[in-house]
């Protein structure tokens, strides 16, 4: 556990509560169309593809790709000031969504594009943790 | 041909500037007041022949359309908002070519430097919440995911990437307009600190106070007018809602279609744009649109606009009033402004004119996973 976790910490809605009670368990879970199986992210009040409202939540495998990285060198949102330089990495996941999050366990300096990943959560807060993903195997 | 209804058929007969940079002591609906007067006074009208206004909103609050409307004591048949600058001349066009209005003003200003805007929000729809938690702050960090992406998939350089912003700074040190106006090489640009890596500080928008507006009219009424001002003979458009869902979501997607209906829509064709100007609030905006409009071949952009390719006098003279990152803030207004200023052979001064300027391209779109618009321009009055 992080003693004094200063990074913004998730505003919990109804809509993507599901999302971050399953992360305090460890578990990543996209929501996903009961009626056409699409899965996507962030959460929404209807599949984007069919329209349908019979939601649900899936476990995809955790694995994926780094699509793309960032590193910021500046900070804007309070809690990041201090963290830099850090990055930000849209994750796709193999199931097909992306996501946006961190790499971590790893320099910034060798994270590559199209690099395998695998969530890994970190725990923040009692009953709050974040995913993010590290290159697969460490 | 589907556009044939309104191809040819609308002219800009009045721009508007104000000075850009630091304007403390005007509320951006001043400076919008501003603009409006100027563009009036350089198109020859009077107040009463506008009837139709459109308006763009800026940041704080600013640009409501009802209250600039009202400042300006007008009751036109159309007063709406629009949300860019490439939406504005699109409602324009269609207003007039439709036969709703007559002369309609395009109106946008801001003060958001003075207002202290610092774009830290978020970055896209629905992804408030998760964009905090992982620090993804900016837009101009989709353009970085680009940039990134575009190294990986074809070999582009950060060194390449400098092409754009150097370019753009030798055309600003020409442009009295421009706020930032010293000029810098490539080697130089490898100087300048990281904002959002592969991304450095002139890569990005600056944030200026400023406003510009404009006003249409029918090419037939734009035969009598004090300046019959250049005509929309190309128009293309693309809304774009998938954001990072869509599969080419760092290559700039909307720009594709775009491109096809503008091409497929006019007689002009590339080799008759004398100067393209892309909205570029960070410079890779501008690799995509010079693949993505069809100038060179997809994924080479960044090595064919070295050499001074892109620069004043080159084969394709790219945003030579200095972009967002030199000349001002101006959400692609800017750019409108100076194209019509060249196509009157009006540069402020004469090593800024493109020669016997006749054809002009604009772009509007504020980024890799957002909306696009294009405009061809072109004397003919």
């Amino acid at each position: 556990m992080t003693s004094e976790y200063e990074k913004p910490m998730p505003r919990v809605t109804d809509l993507d509560r599901p999302h971050w009670e399953a992360a305090a368990k460890h578990q990543l879970l996209i929501q996903s169309c009961n009626d056409c199986g699409h899965m996507w992210f962030p959460p929404a009040e209807n599949c984007p593809n069919c329209l349908g409202t019979n939601l649900g939540w899936k476990e995809p495998k955790g694995t994926g790709k780094v699509h793309s990285f960032i590193i910021y060198h500046q900070g804007w949102l309070p809690g990041y000031l201090k963290s830099t330089p850090y990055n930000v990495a849209i994750i796709q996941l193999d199931e097909g969504p992306r996501f946006i999050s961190n790499v971590v366990g790893i320099d910034n300096d060798d994270i590559e594009v199209d690099m395998p990943v695998q969530v890994t959560f970190e725990d923040v807060a009692p009953d709050v943790s974040i995913p993010r993903f590290k290159p697969v195997g460490k | 041909m589907p556009l044939a209804n309104v191809l040819g058929k609308v002219n800009i007969i009045g721009i508007g500037a104000t000075p850009q940079g630091k304007l403390p002591e005007h509320s951006g609906d001043d400076i919008a007041v501003w603009a409006f007067r100027e563009a009036l006074k350089d198109s020859g009208l009077q107040k009463s022949d506008i009837d139709g206004l459109l308006v763009q909103n800026s940041y704080g609050g600013a640009g409501q359309v009802k209250e600039i409307g009202h400042r300006l004591g007008l009751q036109p048949v159309v007063g709406d908002q629009v949300g860019a600058h490439g939406e504005a001349v699109q409602r324009a066009v269609m207003l007039i070519a439709s036969g709703m209005c007559q002369n309609v003003a395009i109106v946008y200003a801001t003060n958001q430097r003075t207002n202290r805007n610092t774009f830290g929000a978020s970055v896209y729809h629905g992804g408030g919440n998760f964009d905090d938690v992982y620090g993804l702050s900016n837009p101009g960090a989709t353009a970085a995911f680009n940039y990134r992406r575009r190294m990986k998939d074809f070999g582009a350089t950060e060194y390449q990437l400098g092409a754009i912003a150097s370019a753009q700074s030798k055309g600003a040190a020409l442009n009295p307009l421009a706020v930032y106006r010293e000029a810098f090489s490539q080697e130089e640009y490898m100087d300048f600190r990281y904002v959002i890596a592969p991304l450095r500080l002139v890569d990005f928008s600056m944030v200026s106070d400023g406003g510009f507006a404009m006003i249409l009219t029918s090419k037939e009424r734009a035969k009598d007018a004090k300046h019959p001002g250049p005509t929309i003979v190309g128009m293309g458009s693309q809304a774009s809602f998938l954001e990072l869902d869509h599969p080419d979501a760092m290559y700039h997607p909307s720009q594709l279609p775009n491109a096809k209906m503008l091409w497929e829509n006019t007689d002009v064709t590339r080799k008759d744009i004398q100067a393209l100007y892309v909205q570029d609030a960070y410079t890779p905006n501008v690799f995509s649109a010079l693949e993505n409009y069809g100038f060179c071949e997809y994924g080479t952009a960044h090595e064919w606009a070295q050499g001074g390719r892109i620069e004043l006098g080159g084969e394709l003279p790219v945003n030579i009033h200095g972009g967002q990152n030199r000349m001002s803030y101006m959400v692609g207004w800017h750019n409108t402004y100076d194209a019509v200023t060249q196509l009157r052979d009006e540069a402020q001064t004469r090593e800024r004119q493109i020669p016997n300027a006749n054809t002009i391209m604009v772009t509007v779109s504020s980024g890799h996973w957002q909306s696009t618009w294009s405009y061809i321009y072109r004397n003919e009055l």
